[in-house]
């Protein structure tokens, strides 16, 4: 059976299959060659990026291996290590957070019933379309209002919340038969035991799924870093420091430093991504629409 | 869904109506409780009325917060003026601190809009007529700034709209010709004082194309950013300018200006000049320090960029050449604005006035490259930096840098349009015709 | 990349498996036996306080950090407001923001009108390139026989988890004139991030067209000439549209192999038996299943292209010759860079009808489409 068929899909000969890996292999280099290459460059001299942008290996006609770049990762100005912390300090907050609001609120829409539900539904679909672009000016407004400008709280609580996140942890929660909260109900259990003992664990590929887009969404997130914390650089998240970095006027671009940083705001997502690969692609697959 | 909608549309009124009043109820509040702050609240100096003694007494200004705004320059600046922020915390007692930005416009802007501002904040002379007009700036008080007559006329005019002066100036840049010694005596091209000379030191100069110069193969005789910044100095030096003295007009479609803009786009058009973009530059500075161009067009802030990333550069400065009608140039100063709504004005200006006064100037200047807006000071910066008189001799000839409330978007054009002119894609004429119809509409209206 | 919105998520059932059920449940619930039910709106428990007090956290900070906000940018949109003094000591102006975007000739119609073209020239590219470079790598995935499946997926999709600023760094790396990409591609160097001029305009001058007629420069829209709206994408913004493309695919891949794997084998081998040559299998009987999924990868696409800003701001700041300023990066230049903060707000009111009105197509279309 299995040789019989192994035989069917390339009636056109080896060379079909043959083509489709030479595509396939072709695409792979695209994708991945440059970070290789930023890799590299991230340990060469700067005259050396100049002279072999391609090249795989320092020249020791230019110096050869060097540390430069990491050394200058950690400057007055150019601050890494605080950078990743902050990443790290609101990825892992603005997450929890995300993924508990959304499992409540999720959790409600689907499997619940009170008065004005379809219209809070209805509200959620409209503020999924809404892109974060449009709200940047009204939020700095919102956020100096309830002092948060400029702080830790500002940076992670307007993350915690998120149409999408809501709109996903309900489809989860659609998907589990109300024949459990029935029985739960029989058995004695409050709503609360039956959310928190029944429901959460059985929505638990759910909540991942949702969990490593969010971490993915927050640690990537650009445009809220950008208007919740201008006058606070001590606060500056990757995305936004490494923006900054090369947008600075007056200063020399030191590519192997800057790519150093591009390659440590990647290496963690990379991580995260590597472990938890089959519920990205789930989570991808599932709702068609990354966070 | 249409009553869906309608119902959520109305929700959202009702919640926009609760929170507007939220916000002018706090901003009220906000302004109370500041006046309030400290001993010092009787003494809120309104207007240039009454003549107020703001040298502060020792200690006088015990515990009063003060916040100083900047943009982020080198690593060594920012500890300089914070160090002299911290010596006038020490004297008056005040808790002072100087917080560079990395994203200013966006920082300032968010602190302005949310009604907090920071007490004193850079404000750039270009920047000057929007924050004014904005009533984001509070005059300068009579007897706040000390000896206000010591500084350069044209620097307080930067600083003065509608007959208003809002701010003494931190310091001032003005543009030189910065060029590498060895390669041009290598070359055997003397330093350009000409229109003329500067076109055939920057054609001899030049070994390769743009291609060739970023690839680190090739050198190009000078770079030079695409701006109006850059190229204004040289309509000066024909004649010309973009507008009248009294910024009522636009005075761009001229044969004066055409002619300058033709010399300089030449430059470009000939291969002799480069953008620093063209050659994988962040700024003319950085091509410069990297060796890629012989020369090129930069102010006062260029000796400490090549210091801290090109330390091994050999650099000169010398005048901008002379054009066929005169010597031109730009001075460009930032001051230190005071909030109009700062919490505490007495302090603040006296902050200002202890970086801006004779002493405050020179020691925040002779450590630097920029030069004192302080007459009485120029010599002792000179015997500091005798290298770098030639930017001095520069404020002699030199026109402010700023125009009226939303005039960057008529540089944008100016600006937009010069690298089509550069780029081959557009003709001088249209640069002037739509910079001077762009102009119009704002000087007219 | 962000893609903005959700839409509708109606996919063929997500890939996910649900556990063992915990013992609590698994004696009093026959789970297991019956099928899935899914029922809306059934009241199942608890009084109704209890749905509010689970959704109340959410929804007020929905509220206050979504939709009060949009609010509060129309509100603005309707003031004479720089973004340098608190916008409640503003005065009303009516719709004069909407007029000097729109109407009033001058340089922010002009902006804005380039700002339209720049972004249309964008999403027009990067659409169909990463619709059909997505579903093309899909469809070869997809095929039982290969090996290696996991590790081309994941070099695909690597680029869309990585931060949009960092890939955004290490493209204009790789695009400077000194760069990879003029090393390794056998032309004349080429300057891709600083080169205004548009493809369209270089295409017609390879065909002899040098000089544009001169009604097409003596006229034009919204202020700007017909020969600049015909320009195509400037260079710098094609090496911005490569990018975006580059990272977007794995997504969009992930969506079209989900979708193929519902197409049951059997389909396809009775295709085969019937005589269809592959491609003739792929054209009339995988693509016409994969119509739902393609239009919705299309319309996420083109939702999420009108919104491009990250990779605008970390490449050319709108340059060069404002070729790559897109509405979304002016709200931002306008209101915090010009002191512009009410026609900033304007845009952003415009660009929100322009999404909200694609959204409202896409949930139409899909839903007359009759996906699964």
């Amino acid at each position: 059976m299995v040789a019989a068929t192994a035989r069917s899909p390339g009636e056109g000969g080896g060379w079909r299959r043959f083509l489709g890996y030479v595509v396939l292999i072709f695409f792979a280099l695209v994708f991945i060659f440059p970070f290789v290459l930023a890799l590299v460059s991230s340990f060469k001299t700067l005259p050396d990026i100049q002279a072999n942008p391609v090249q795989l290996w320092a020249d020791p006609e230019y110096g050869g291996w060097t540390l430069d770049g990491i050394r200058g990762l950690n400057t007055q100005s150019v601050r890494i290590p605080r950078w990743a912390l902050n990443s790290t300090v609101v990825t892992v907050i603005a997450t929890l957070g995300r993924v508990f609001l959304a499992s409540l609120a999720g959790y409600a829409l689907a499997k619940m019933s009170y008065p004005g539900k379809q219209i809070l539904f209805a509200l959620i679909i409209v503020l999924l379309a809404v892109p974060g672009v449009v709200l940047l000016i009204p939020k700095f407004l919102i956020l100096k209002q309830l002092g948060l400008l400029n702080s830790y709280a500002g940076l992670i609580v307007p993350l915690m919340f998120d149409a999408f996140a809501i709109f996903l942890m309900k489809q989860f929660f659609e998907q589990l038969p109300d024949e459990l909260i029935e029985a739960a109900a029989i058995d004695g259990a409050s709503a609360w035991q039956t959310f928190t003992r029944v429901m959460l664990p059985l929505a638990l590929p759910g909540l991942i799924a949702l969990t490593i887009l969010s971490v993915q969404g927050i640690w990537n997130e650009f445009l809220h870093p950008l208007i919740a914390v201008p006058a606070a650089p001590e606060l500056a998240t990757l995305p936004l420091g490494l923006a900054n970095l090369r947008a600075s006027f007056g200063e020399a671009q030191p590519w192997n430093t800057i790519l150093a940083g591009t390659l440590i705001t990647t290496i963690p997502i990379a991580i995260v991504f590597f472990v938890f690969q089959r519920y990205f692609v789930q989570g991808v697959a599932a709702t068609g629409v990354k966070g | 869904m249409r009553h869906r909608t309608y119902v959520v549309l109305v929700l959202l009124m009702a919640l926009i109506a609760a929170c507007g009043d939220g916000g002018s109820t706090d901003t009220t509040t906000a302004g109370a409780t500041e006046t309030t702050t400290g001993d010092t609240a009787g003494a809120t100096t309104t207007a240039a009325g009454e003549a107020t003694t703001m040298a502060p007494e020792e200690g006088s200004l015990e515990g009063v917060e003060l916040s100083l705004w900047g943009w982020s320059s080198s690593d060594a600046e920012n500890t300089a003026l914070s160090d002299l922020v911290a010596q006038f915390s020490e004297e008056t007692g005040a808790v002072a601190a100087f917080q560079p930005q990395a994203e200013y416009d966006v920082a300032l802007q968010a602190a302005l809009t949310s009604g907090d501002p920071p007490d004193v904040f850079y404000v750039d002379s270009f920047r000057l007529p929007d924050l004014a007009d904005a009533g984001a700036l509070a005059p300068v008080p009579e007897g706040a700034v000390s000896n206000p007559d010591d500084i350069y006329p044209s620097l307080r005019e930067a600083f003065t709209y509608n007959d208003t002066w809002y701010c003494p100036p931190k310091d001032f840049s003005t543009l030189g010709l910065v060029y590498d010694p060895d390669v041009l005596e290598a070359a055997g091209v003397a330093v350009p004082t000409t229109w003329e000379e500067l076109a055939a030191a920057a054609e001899t100069l030049t070994t390769g194309d743009a291609a060739a110069v970023a690839g680190g193969t090739a050198q190009a005789g000078l770079s030079m950013g695409v701006e109006y910044p850059r190229w204004g100095a040289f309509m000066f030096q024909n004649g010309a300018a973009m507008t009248n003295e009294d910024n009522t007009a636009m005075t761009l479609d001229t044969p004066e200006a055409r002619e300058a803009i033709e010399y300089v786009a030449g430059l470009y058009q000939d291969g002799y000049a480069v953008k620093p973009a063209a050659v994988d530059s962040g700024w003319s500075g950085e091509a410069f320090g990297q060796g890629k161009v012989a020369m090129v067009v930069e102010g006062n802030w260029l000796p400490p960029a090549m210091a801290a990333d090109f330390p091994d550069r050999n650099f000169a400065v010398a005048e901008l050449p002379t054009g066929p009608v005169g010597p031109g140039n730009f001075a460009f100063t930032v001051c230190y604005g005071v909030a109009a709504d700062a919490a505490n004005p007495e302090a603040s200006w006296a902050l200002v006035d202890y970086l801006t006064n004779e002493e405050g100037s020179l020691a925040w200047t002779e450590a630097f490259s920029v030069m004192p807006a302080r007459q009485s000071v120029a010599e002792q910066w000179i015997s500091a930096h005798p290298e770098l008189e030639p930017f001095v001799a520069g404020a002699d000839y030199s026109q402010r840098w700023g125009f009226v409330p939303g005039f960057g978007d008529v540089l944008s054009v100016f600006n937009t349009g010069l690298e089509g002119v550069v780029d081959g894609n557009m003709t001088i004429d249209q640069v002037i015709a739509d910079t001077t119809a762009a102009g119009e509409g704002v000087l007219g209206g | 990349m962000t893609l903005g919105s959700g839409g509708r998520v109606d996919d063929p059932a997500p890939a996910v498996s649900l556990p063992e059920a915990p013992p609590i449940v698994s004696e009093a619930a026959p789970a297991a036996a019956g099928p899935l039910k899914v029922k809306r709106g059934k009241p199942i428990q608890g009084a109704s306080g209890l749905g509010w007090m689970f959704s109340a956290p959410a929804l007020i900070g929905l509220l206050v950090f979504v939709a009060i906000p949009i609010v509060i940018a129309a509100w603005v949109s309707f003031r004479d407001w720089s973004g340098l003094v608190s916008p409640f000591d503003t005065e009303y102006i009516g719709f004069e923001n909407y007029n000097d975007l729109l109407f009033q000739d001058g340089v922010r119609r002009t902006d804005f009108a380039l700002s339209i073209r720049n972004n249309f020239y964008y999403v027009l590219f990067v659409v169909p390139m990463q619709t059909t470079l997505a579903f093309v790598l899909a469809v070869i995935l997809n095929n039982r026989f290969l090996k290696g499946k996991g590790f081309f997926r994941t070099s695909y999709y690597f680029p869309s988890i990585t931060s949009s600023i960092a890939v955004t760094l290490i493209f204009v790396f790789l695009f400077q004139t000194s760069g990879a990409i003029n090393a390794i591609l056998p032309f004349e160097t080429i300057n891709w991030l600083d080169n205004a001029h548009g493809l369209f305009h270089n295409a017609l001058g390879l065909i002899g067209v040098e000089e544009p007629p001169t009604w097409m420069i003596e006229n034009g829209f919204m202020g700007v000439t017909y020969w600049q709206w015909i320009a195509g994408p400037s260079v710098a913004m094609f090496a911005i549209i490569l990018l975006v493309t580059w990272t977007s695919i794995g997504t969009f891949m992930l969506i079209f192999l989900a979708g193929l794997q519902s197409i049951p084998e059997s389909v396809e081998e009775a295709a085969k038996v019937d005589g269809a040559s592959t491609f003739q299998t792929f054209w009339h009987v995988i693509v016409p299943l994969m119509k739902p999924t393609i239009f919705f990868v299309v319309t996420i696409g083109l939702i999420a292209t009108w919104q491009v800003f990250d990779q605008i701001y970390a490449t050319n700041f709108g340059g060069p010759q404002k070729t790559t300023i897109t509405p979304a990066f002016l709200i931002y230049f306008q209101s915090f860079r010009n002191s512009q903060a009410a026609l900033a707000a304007a845009i952003a009111i415009l660009l929100l009808l322009v999404i909200m009105i694609f959204t409202f197509l896409q949930r139409r279309l899909i839903k007359s489409t009759g996906d699964v």
